[in-house]
């Protein structure tokens, strides 16, 4: 078997020159090898026959690639890229708008806490943290800080 | 305002690739949707398949990292490995169940064409009996690749090729010959 799977790959041009030249010179000296070769030769011939019989019929025309897949992928990419902008634009957009909505919401809680604590100071109230001054006035009658104290002072006296 | 430059840089990428994906295109295509059309004998799910392959060439090619070292071995291998998906996908098995029936029906009248069906069933029921690997070996050793590709394709050690070779050469072979006795 060993010189069978030989002969294939001579056939098949998978032998080093060297090689090939050292069969090629047993084969002309042993003509049991030679006749071999040859039915080798043929079984080669058969099967690749045989397969070839599956090939399509007719000629096969290549299509574009550039046209329908590149374009495609190009499409795709500009589409990823804008897309991926947009997100970062929003994100920095986010940004611009929470930061200094956090900062007024931080300072106006402070600003309130002190002025209850002002209140609480000249007033003799105890008024505590989460306590809402509302809940001591009328709205109607409180409308700035200012006024909500001279109010809360009227009504103690 | 600044250009959203990515999709040129992008595109670049892709022009500087396109000459050698081209080239590779031009040269293997043909070749490949033969051997895709041989193992599933069906013309639309070769045309995929084929193009399948191309696209996830395409795609490694792009990729940053390891380049493709024998990218003939390799387009044989994806198609090779799609082929076998395929044909284990319920859906694509019926449509080349399909086609195939539909190009046996038609073709059946004159006696030549059916003697030539006859004997293409044959090769594909030898084929059929043989495993994947050997399969995808037998197609691609019509199309001439050396062993060393055939080997890198399917898997099979580059000195079990010939071996395997050998032997489904002599199968189909004996039973052409025996056929052709009858």
């Amino acid at each position: 078997m060993n010189n069978e799977i030989l002969f294939l790959k001579y056939l098949d041009h998978q032998l080093t020159a060297k090689e090939s030249a050292e069969l090629e010179k047993s084969l002309m000296d042993d003509p049991g090898q030679r006749e071999l070769f040859e039915v080798i030769k043929d079984k080669r011939q058969i099967t690749l026959d045989a397969i070839r019989r599956l090939n399509p019929e007719g000629p096969i025309a290549v299509p574009s690639f550039e046209s329908d897949n590149l374009m495609i992928k190009t499409e795709k990419l500009v589409k990823q890229t804008f897309r991926s902008n947009f997100l970062r634009y929003a994100a920095a957009l986010f940004l611009l708008v929470a930061i200094p909505a956090g900062f007024w919401l931080l300072i106006d809680k402070k600003h309130h806490q002190n002025t209850s604590s002002t209140l609480s100071g000249k007033t003799g109230i105890q008024i505590s943290g989460n306590e809402e001054l509302d809940y001591y006035i009328s709205p109607n009658r409180c409308w700035n800080k200012r006024q909500l104290v001279w109010t809360v002072t009227e009504i103690n006296h | 305002m600044s250009q959203i430059l990515f999709p040129d840089v992008l595109i670049n990428n892709i022009m500087e690739n396109k000459s050698w994906f081209d080239l590779h295109y031009q040269q293997n295509y043909e070749a490949i949707y033969k051997f895709c059309f041989r193992f599933l004998n069906c013309h639309e799910n070769a045309l995929d398949i084929t193009q399948e392959t191309f696209i996830k060439f395409y795609e490694r090619m792009n990729q940053s990292g390891t380049a493709i070292e024998n990218p003939k071995a390799w387009l044989y291998k994806v198609s090779g490995n799609l082929c076998l998906n395929a044909i284990n996908n319920k859906n694509r098995r019926e449509i080349i169940k399909n086609s195939f029936e539909a190009r046996t029906t038609e073709t059946s009248t004159p006696e030549s064409i059916l003697i030539r069906d006859e004997k293409n069933a044959l090769i594909r029921k030898i084929i059929g009996q043989l495993k994947p690997e050997s399969r995808l070996l037998v197609m691609m050793y019509q199309d001439g690749l050396s062993y060393r590709e055939m080997a890198e394709a399917t898997g099979i050690p580059e000195t079990s090729v010939g071996k395997t070779l050998w032997r489904i050469i002599e199968k189909i072979s004996q039973t052409f010959k025996s056929e052709s006795n009858e």
